[in-house]
């Protein structure tokens, strides 16, 4: 084999292997109850639409559960871009012993797997009466994500030249003048990345809102979805999971395809700056 | 005033991830269960002891390290390759970059279903194309054999994270300047021989990072497991994180679930040492 | 008087990086602040613009103490090394985010853009981005944004650093008309002796944050205080001969002649620089450089001289000059 035919091998084993149980599930989602149990198999009647019918028909609706996981996505990459955009500006503008012991915290409680809070996040919903909210699930979840993208936009800002700011103070701008007009403009790219990154972490998170949300009509998507599989794990009629985990994906796989370069730029940057 | 922007995160941060460390420590000293009408009171250090006898807790452990160093040194490796292949240049590089990184975009949980389904017996497509070519086997019971359903977990936690991981080390790989490899070669080098003179070195740095925060993640793998196996068969493929939950949500002892996560956390951190030692260790035997 | 610094001094750490600084820029006038990189010169600039605070001293602007005002309220018109144009922004946005800041109303706002667009000829790139113009139409934006601040002082940051040669020579006389036609002070940084004699009406000389000497061009030419001095102005350098103990003398190498019975001398390098050529010759003093007309034939081995008048005189051990008569 020539070096080119062993790299297109290799590249098409990549893909086969990344999309193929993406598109056994678009498969199974089109497959009558008889042909799910005989997939290779000759089948009369193989393909329906019966299994969305039915995400879309069950109590409350499907799409229910995607607009709970927009809303909680939205309020969470929000408050965080908030909150992290002052912090990072004055994480690079402390002194450096400082920004450095700080950005050493960051990055180890960046590392920290978050399963381990639930207990404790459940309490803070409990006595503040947190719990069924979309709005305050996002709290814990911008929590989450700072220190990330606090360490994501300082790296951002401080890329950018000193000159820049003293210009502006020169001019006459104001610390909040200065964010309007010059300092948030210019990290935009890093701020998108960062937003990007939030909202897909809040997606996607499971445990935090499995134990926060217990009403039918406010689950988020992964729990809902969850809440499917843990209904019986040796049940036949599997189509209308299948369904459910293709409507799930597909504002994912659209947010990949507008955002990729975000996305990467943006865990690329966590790598090298990290 | 500059302190000042910084504040709101400090006080989110120390809320989110300090409060509960400390709100663990102390739970972990007190019995607060049903038992008690959930009420705090000191236990003298009764869960920890219990925690030491508890056979659960050390097959959990031992489930979670496994699970762990599998899938994070598989991940590793393949990552490693993917990298290598991507840094190369060639036509639709961007767009199978999106790709790849489709499974680590796509909800946990709603992966872990699809992978219940593939492993699934005997209906999934595995059992289905391992009967069309050997109709000897009834069925491969994936996820009803002990000694096999984790390693299905491995998998899907493998097809997950390996594109994360790739464009953390693409990242790494192009740092490396060119010249390098240049001059590598104009002194007689192979190309063989570069990868490891030049391009693993270099990389240590990403190396480490990408297996210290998978290596952290895998530690605390909770969806995964939970959408797939739900811990079973008879407890083999549950995770210390879901060994917490239980004891919290389903026991409701709050008191042991939390000496749980404390004794969780000193095991990571403990796993996270080790492996940098050994990491440490490795290179100077490459030299 | 317009700018008064007294006794200013900053600390970094455990380092003075300005030392007991003293200074007056009277109106209309142009001072050059002058010196090797780390000598302070662009720190005393950010002192006087109000980007840093001084450790001690003052900054009196109009008489008026201005050592704790904010710089955005300083009334100061500042050119910056890199120009720092806002590079989300285009020439026009770039210049009126300042007079938008100040709440100046749309109609005034663009009466003085266009007067200064048309000023500096700017007017067909107003749409342009920062990115997309040349390094000489940055620095006349960067000059532009400093005009429309409408200062009470001018600070300029090296601006001809990041132009080529060609360029520099052009734009020196514009810089000066713009900006030295006005009534206001003129602190002018750069590490160019060349551009500091060209452009200022007094230099101030530092070195390790204090200042050195400071006076016109020509004194500090035919009057260096220090061997620094002597060495820092005149190109090519001056050269340093010990003929006695405990004195060295200096001589410019424009003053260096040849003679039938001085200094027997060896040349052991030559530069041709079209209108003269510069001599490296080896004699019992050391290396000795001399500027002599282009159009000469040399020959290796030539005899030395300079007139008594031209020799500038130095202590050796405090580098100090001999004030002589």
């Amino acid at each position: 084999m020539t070096e080119l035919n062993r790299r297109n091998t290799t590249i098409l084993l990549l893909i086969l292997w990344s999309i193929t149980p993406l598109i056994w599930q678009l498969y199974t989602s089109f497959c009558s109850p008889e042909a799910l149990i005989s997939p290779f198999e000759n089948i009369a009647k193989r393909w329906t639409l019966d299994n969305y019918r039915q995400v879309f028909q069950a109590d409350p609706p499907f799409w229910r559960y995607l607009v709970n996981s927009s809303l909680v996505g939205i309020y969470t990459t929000f408050i965080t871009l908030l909150i992290s955009i002052p912090a990072a500006y004055s994480l690079v503008k402390l002194p450096r012993r400082i920004a450095n012991v700080s950005k050493l915290v960051l990055t180890s409680v960046a590392l920290f797997p978050y399963v381990l809070l639930f207990l404790a996040l459940l309490e803070f919903a409990r006595s503040l009466n947190l719990g069924n909210n979309l709005l305050a699930l996002s709290i814990p979840y911008s929590g989450l994500s700072l220190p990330l993208a606090i360490l994501l936009i300082s790296s951002a800002i401080k890329d950018l030249p000193a000159d820049l700011e003293e210009a502006a103070k020169i001019d006459g701008l104001n610390l909040w003048q200065r964010f309007r007009w010059i300092l948030v403009p210019l990290i935009a790219p890093a701020c998108a990345s960062t937003a990007i990154i939030v909202f897909l972490f809040s997606w996607n998170e499971y445990p935090i809102a499995l134990t926060w949300i217990s009403k039918d009509e406010l689950l988020t998507l992964p729990v809902a979805i969850a809440r499917l599989a843990g209904s019986s794990v040796y049940s036949v009629p599997y189509g209308a999971y299948a369904a459910a985990t293709v409507i799930g994906s597909i504002p994912l796989i659209i947010i990949m395809i507008i955002f990729q370069k975000q996305i990467v730029s943006g865990l690329t940057q966590g790598a090298v700056k990290g | 005033m500059i302190i000042l922007l910084l504040l709101p995160a400090i006080v989110l941060i120390i809320l989110i991830f300090c409060v509960p460390l400390i709100r663990y420590l102390w739970l972990s000293l007190h019995a607060s269960s049903v038992v008690t009408g959930l009420e705090a009171l000191p236990n003298y250090g009764a869960n920890w002891f219990r925690l030491i006898n508890d056979d659960r807790f050390w097959q959990d452990a031992l489930q979670t390290s496994r699970f762990a160093t599998l899938s994070v040194s598989l991940e590793i490796v393949l990552a490693f390759a993917i990298a290598l292949l991507l840094d190369q240049r060639f036509r639709a590089r961007g767009s199978i970059r999106v790709i790849s990184l489709l499974p680590w975009a796509l909800p946990t949980t709603v992966m872990a279903l699809g992978w219940r389904w593939i492993f699934n017996s005997p209906y999934g497509p595995i059992d289905q194309l391992l009967i069309l070519f050997n109709s000897n086997i009834e069925s491969s019971n994936f996820l009803s054999n002990p000694d096999i359903a984790w390693i299905t977990t491995v998998v899907a936690d493998v097809w997950k994270t390996t594109p994360f991981v790739a464009l953390i080390l693409l990242a790494g790989l192009q740092t490396i300047p060119n010249d390098l490899y240049e001059a590598f070669r104009l002194e007689g080098g192979t190309k063989r021989q570069a990868i490891f003179r030049i391009t693993i070195p270099l990389l240590k740095p990403y190396f480490l990072i990408s297996i210290i925060f998978r290596l952290a993640q895998a530690f605390g793998v909770f969806d995964l497991i939970q959408v797939m196996t739900g811990g079973g068969p008879a407890g083999s493929t549950e995770s210390l994180a879901m060994y917490a939950y239980i004891n919290a949500m389903r026991f409701l002892d709050f008191g042991y679930s939390s000496t749980i996560m404390i004794a969780s956390f000193i095991l990571l951190v403990a796993a996270g040492t080790i492996s940098f030692l050994l990491i440490n260790f490795f290179r100077k035997v490459i030299y | 008087m317009s700018l008064n610094l007294e006794n200013l001094a900053r600390r970094i750490g455990q380092k003075w990086i300005i030392q007991n600084l003293n200074l007056n820029v009277d109106p209309g006038e142009c001072l050059a602040l002058l010196g090797p990189s780390g000598c302070g010169k662009s720190s005393t600039l950010r002192l006087i613009a109000g980007l840093d605070k001084p450790t001690r001293g003052s900054i009196y602007l109009l008489g008026k103490d201005i050592t704790n005002i904010s710089p955005l309220k300083r009334r100061v018109g500042m050119v910056f090394q890199s120009y720092a144009l806002y590079p989300h922004l285009d020439v026009y946005n770039n210049l009126a985010l300042g007079l938008k800041i100040r709440g100046i109303s749309i109609k005034d706002q663009k009466h003085r853009l266009d007067n200064v667009l048309g000023l500096l000829k700017l007017d067909l790139l107003s749409n342009y981005m920062p990115s997309q113009l040349s390094g000489g139409q940055r620095q006349r934006v960067a000059l532009a944004r400093a005009l429309l601040r409408d200062p009470d002082l001018y600070l300029l940051d090296e601006p001809m650093s990041n132009l080529d040669a060609q360029l520099r020579e052009d734009l020196r006389p514009e810089l000066r008309n713009l900006i030295l036609g006005n009534k206001q002070p003129v602190v002018y940084v750069t590490h160019d002796q060349q551009e500091a004699m060209a452009m200022a009406n007094r230099i101030a000389l530092l070195k390790e944050g204090r200042l050195e000497q400071i006076g016109t061009p020509k004194e500090l030419y035919l009057r260096p205080r220090t061997t620094f001095v002597a060495g820092f102005i005149g190109r090519p350098q001056i050269n340093f001969i010990k003929r006695e103990p405990g004195i060295i003398v200096g001589i410019r190498p424009e003053d260096v002649k040849f003679s039938i019975d001085g200094l027997p001398s060896k040349i052991i390098h030559k530069e041709w620089h079209g209108s003269n050529q510069l001599l490296l010759l080896d004699s019992k003093f050391g290396k000795i450089r001399m500027i002599t007309k282009a159009n000469m034939d040399i020959p290796s081995d030539i005899n030395l001289t300079w007139s008594k008048s031209k020799e500038h005189l130095f202590r050796e051990d405090s580098k100090e000059a001999i004030i002589k008569d």
